[in-house]
């Protein structure tokens, strides 16, 4: 049986035909842009929200390598909201919806790390950590996952004066820091968390870690501005 | 090079080699509770917090495999509560780690009666048992019971700070839960609470059509008929 990997909406077999030869064909018969053509098609043929939402994904990669970057990214928000947890054909595109998903959480840091748009991002980045295991995802693609995630945890923590959102926040802190022990990054974030918790003892733990690998002076200042938690028992 | 595994504090390998002579006495012993006491003063002796837990992780391994699930899970939440991620021997005891957060979350508590941990607790144990999968052969797939914890644990903060973003986290992980296991009835209902709250009506009149052939009982089906469907969102 062939194209039995489809589980979309078309019975008569065109759509995973298409499919298949756009797949197979690495740029040589399609140019770039006749291959943004061919899944702006497939995505209006798809009637199955999970086909569709593979298809906004390959339509985004497309777009991608014609370096139209406004437009990939607003396809793979498209996609990812477009994938259907609950539908029956959702487990043979899960591998499309960790990429989405991972692909998304990496966008936020590429354009900065803007607080005010991480709530935007941080579904993607939790369903990235809750799906890797469908995906070629490995532990270090992760890390801006557990970044991302950890600022969130840390930021409500401290919106709600919340102590167990504090320890999510660290846990993600700590992952990251056992990933990259000397980025200079990961460590103020860490600091930051132990000051939450008001862990004076690994507050000047991390702080000297800091010294030790901050050449630029770029985050260690910003540690020190902190403060410290109160001497007390930790 | 013998006792490589061990990252402590003494360097002349004493406590390695005790700990070692031990551990293959425990295990051949039919009462492994009458050597705790040398394994306590190995522990009392340690300086490292992660070798300290590493060694108590053993001993609630040991009595988990010989049915002491009481007893276990008091060595595991001892481990739990020693073990320093931000330590140097830290690396070498993070699959011991890994087990102790899934050991001392897991519902298998229930069995020995002394369950008075709820989700707040449970909730960042199996964040981490979630952050260091890859460091182990367990994936998501195998931790069904902590992403419903982690989804009750989102849900009820969600609803406390009125947080769509928490609506959204309960949604992915009880979905997550969900394909795991598509018929339980508890994984569904709190997928229908995150898409209640997230204006998703079209997915809760699913999950209401899906309770109706599993939820045998009818609890969460009773629940789902006194909160109805939610008003679709304009967004």
């Amino acid at each position: 049986m062939i194209f039995e990997w489809y589980r979309g909406s078309d019975s008569s077999g065109e759509i995973p035909k298409r499919y298949a030869f756009l797949r197979q064909d690495p740029y040589k018969l399609f140019s770039p842009e006749k291959r943004v053509e061919a899944f702006q098609e497939l995505c209006r043929l798809e009637q199955d929200a999970n086909y569709k939402a593979l298809f906004l994904y390959e339509l985004a990669m497309a777009l991608g390598k014609l370096d139209r970057d406004e437009e990939m990214s607003a396809k793979l928000w498209e996609a990812f909201e477009t994938f259907d947890l609950l539908g029956a054909s959702f487990p043979h595109v899960a591998e499309a919806y960790a990429q989405v998903a991972w692909l998304l959480a990496m966008e936020w840091l590429e354009r900065g790390e803007p607080m005010e748009e991480l709530e935007r991002y941080v579904p993607a980045m939790f369903a990235a950590l809750v799906w890797w295991d469908h995906a070629p995802i490995k532990r270090w693609d992760l890390m801006g996952c557990w970044y991302g995630l950890g600022r969130f945890f840390l930021v409500s923590a401290q919106k709600h004066a919340d102590r167990t959102f504090g320890e999510l926040a660290l846990l993600c802190a700590l992952r990251l820091h056992r990933e990259a022990t000397e980025d200079p990054k990961a460590l103020l974030f860490l600091f930051e968390c132990y000051l939450f918790l008001e862990d004076r003892r690994r507050c000047e733990k991390v702080l000297a870690m800091l010294r030790e690998v901050d050449a630029e002076r770029e985050y260690l200042p910003q540690a020190e501005a902190m403060g410290m938690p109160a001497e007390g028992p930790s | 090079m013998i006792y490589d595994w061990y990252r402590g504090a003494d360097a002349t390998g004493g406590i390695a080699r005790r700990f070692q002579e031990l551990a293959g006495r425990m295990e051949r012993a039919t009462d492994a509770e009458a050597l705790l006491p040398e394994l306590e003063a190995i522990v009392a002796e340690e300086q490292d917090p992660n070798m300290r837990a590493y060694f108590l992780w053993y001993a609630g391994s040991l009595l988990y495999s010989r049915n002491k699930m009481a007893l276990a899970l008091e060595y595991f939440l001892r481990a739990y509560r020693e073990f320093d991620p931000l330590e140097a021997s830290f690396p070498a005891v993070a699959h011991a780690y890994h087990d102790t957060c899934s050991k001392c979350s897991g519902d298998w508590s229930e069995l020995v009666g002394v369950d008075d941990r709820d989700a707040v607790e449970a909730a960042p144990m199996e964040l981490a048992v979630l952050l260091w999968s890859q460091q182990t052969s367990m994936t998501p797939a195998m931790q069904l019971f902590g992403l419903g914890i982690l989804a009750v644990f989102f849900l009820r903060r969600a609803e406390d700070w009125r947080s769509l973003t928490l609506c959204e986290l309960t949604r992915i992980a009880s979905a997550r839960e969900h394909r795991c296991d598509t018929e339980s009835p508890i994984s569904l209902w709190t997928l229908y609470e995150a898409s209640y709250y997230l204006g998703r009506r079209k997915d809760c009149e699913r999950i209401v059509e899906m309770l109706e052939k599993v939820d045998y009982q009818g609890t969460y089906l009773q629940l789902a008929a006194r909160w109805g469907l939610p008003k679709p969102r304009a967004t």
